[in-house]
């Protein structure tokens, strides 16, 4: 009777017909693991809705900027002209792809131009810095002169772009109060379907008394996303001597400028939804461990009750090894079952399954079939004589 | 000639607090077309010897030898599915499986096509008279007598050359008893099968070709 045949043969396939049959014992083990499949599901998909939480605040929000102090100047002849810096950098990330932070962190900033009357002299505004940051200049266009590219523009050049119908030669001159700042900007193009009376430059222009008042300025872009970056442009802005932290009490001091940045809501929405986050990573090990256990202990306390099973396979000539691979065929089958289902279940209450809730989903499986192999290795190792004297 | 033999056998395990000496010295040998019967106290260590002679475990000392070649040294899994059956008193049938399926599975072990092993298993539920109705039939659903007989013909169907019997008929009422070992006679006799009963059931026993008597772990006649 020695005919050795090759192929698994019959027995895999009655082993899997037995988990029907044993419908207490599978429920249970399937339903384990649907619950640890369903419960990091569940979990990953809250991690996904705060990343995508914090994502949509610094997309979204808006973040207001004042200038508190403006002394001299006439609110209405007031222009902050920095956006074309802006653009320009857009345009040229958008090109260059080693700019592409540049160009994203221009693309998200959503501050918006807010005049507001504030102090005396009647006027609060806030600059701000991107390029659709003004509406009035939605449809303008840029053109460079000859020789410029916006590759070659740089930051402290001190260089304008001046609106088409403007009279003006190769340099603007501009009186300017503080002598340090340069009076002459020189004309590096134009733009159309702006303003007519703006000159783009990185400087306060106040156009008034047939005078113009320029103050150079730091501009500094930043991506909301960025609070680091944020926090360094504010840093950078207060550091030079036309803006100063803003306080209402301040002496009057010439043409000191304020900027207060409003981000305070904005840190704070962003603060309580990342300690949110991290709590939720705090708890996706505790959960794996839990689930992890409980999915363990399933499949070896299930299992357990087959130590005489077990023996009679053995006293049957079975080997180990094969006992062993058809529990956890079995214990595989049944954690795939009820993965499915906790999947299943997971999608149609709207859960976001990403690659994390498909890790810890494997990882409970994982567990489910150690439990099982343990109790499989233990009870298949173990004498058939003792195994055999065990009380079913 | 004897197919299997024990020389010298020895069998000691450890309990917490106790060496016990299960089998001391035993020498026996067993032929094919004879049913043996071991009888024997509670606790002589029939059980242990059965068990030894199965090839479940080896002996501490001394040999189990199969056709002449010791069972520690052959694969015994491998040797027990060609082998050897045993009959326990509990029946150790599977709970799940029907009582086709238990008579067929050393068959499936062996990989032999389900249907013809099915086949095989029905012949021998047959032979030791379960009923074809009955063969759908988890074990929990069937009589003692009757589990017992599936159990018997799960060892049919093996064709196994050795049928060891612990207590087969412990759980049964006489005329079952009775029955059961009429089957393995005819098993011993008919098909020259080496048959060998654990009882502890003189008048049984009585109905055996050969009476091994243990007492603490020796044989003390036969």
């Amino acid at each position: 009777m020695s005919e050795k045949r090759r192929g698994p043969g019959y027995l895999p396939v009655l082993a899997l017909r037995v988990l029907g049959r044993r419908t207490g014992a599978s429920l249970l083990l399937a339903a384990v693991a649907a619950l640890g499949v369903y419960a990091g599901c569940a979990l990953q998909s809250l991690v996904v809705q705060q990343q995508r939480a914090i994502a949509e605040t610094m997309q979204n929000t808006v973040i207001h900027c004042t200038v508190t102090d403006v002394r001299g100047m006439n609110a209405d002849n007031l222009n902050i002209s920095t956006a074309y810096v802006e653009m320009l950098l857009g345009r040229k990330a958008a090109r260059d792809p080693s700019l592409a932070d540049m160009d994203r962190a221009v693309a998200n900033i959503k501050a918006k131009v807010d005049w507001e009357l504030a102090w005396p002299f009647g006027m609060t505004l806030c600059r701000i810095l991107s390029f659709d940051s003004d509406e009035r200049l939605a449809g303008a266009e840029i053109h460079l002169e000859p020789g410029w590219s916006e590759e070659d523009f740089l930051w402290d050049e001190l260089v304008c772009l001046a609106p088409e119908g403007m009279e003006v030669g190769e340099y603007v001159e501009v009186i300017v109060s503080q002598p340090e700042a340069s009076p002459r900007l020189k004309v590096i193009g134009r733009v159309s379907g702006g303003p007519d009376n703006v000159l783009y430059s990185p400087f306060f222009m106040g156009w008034g008394d047939g005078k113009s008042h320029a103050h150079s300025i730091q501009s500094c872009t930043f991506d909301i996303r960025d609070t680091a970056r944020l926090e360094e442009c504010k840093e950078k802005l207060y550091s030079t001597p036309f803006f100063t932290q803003p306080s209402v009490n301040a002496t009057p001091d010439g043409f000191a400028v304020g900027v207060l940045v409003h981000d305070e809501v904005y840190l704070k929405s962003l603060e309580e939804l990342r300690a949110n986050l991290d709590t939720l990573r705090l708890l996706q090990p505790m959960l794996l461990a839990l689930m992890g256990g409980i999915s363990f202990f399933a499949g070896f306390l299930v299992n357990r009750r087959r130590k005489r099973e077990f023996a009679v396979m053995r006293c049957l000539g079975l080997r180990r090894g094969a006992i062993f691979a058809q529990v956890l065929g079995e214990q595989l089958a049944l954690g795939l079952a009820g993965g499915l289902a906790g999947f299943g279940a997971a999608l149609l209450t709207g859960m976001d399954i990403r690659r994390g809730g498909l890790a810890f989903s494997g990882a409970v499986i994982g567990m489910f079939l150690l439990g099982a192999a343990v109790c499989a290795a233990v009870a298949a190792g173990g004498s058939v004589m003792k195994l055999m004297k065990t009380e079913e | 000639m004897a197919v299997l033999t024990a020389e010298q056998v020895e069998y000691t395990y450890r309990t917490k607090y106790q060496t016990v000496y299960a089998l001391r010295g035993v020498d026996c040998a067993f032929e094919p077309g004879q049913m043996t019967a071991i009888v024997g106290s509670s606790g002589s260590g029939k059980t242990t010897l059965l068990s030894l002679l199965a090839g479940l475990d080896v002996p501490t000392r001394g040999s189990i030898r199969f056709k002449g070649q010791s069972t520690a040294e052959l694969d015994r899994d491998a040797w027990r599915l060609e082998n050897v059956s045993v009959i326990y008193q509990n029946f150790n049938l599977f709970a799940h499986l029907t009582a086709l399926e238990n008579a067929a599975y050393p068959l499936y072990l062996r990989k032999r096509p389900r249907k013809e092993a099915e086949e095989e298993a029905a012949a021998q539920l047959a032979a030791v008279g379960i009923r074809p109705d009955q063969y759908g039939r988890c074990p929990r659903m069937l009589s003692g007598g009757e589990q017992q007989r599936v159990a018997i013909a799960r060892a049919l169907a093996a064709g196994s050359g050795l049928i060891l019997a612990d207590e087969p008929t412990g759980n049964l009422d006489g005329e079952n008893s009775r029955n059961i070992f009429a089957i393995l006679r005819e098993l011993a006799h008919e098909r020259q099968r080496c048959i060998i009963v654990v009882t502890h059931d003189m008048e049984l026993a009585q109905r055996t070709d050969r009476i091994v008597r243990i007492q603490d772990g020796k044989i003390a006649e036969g």
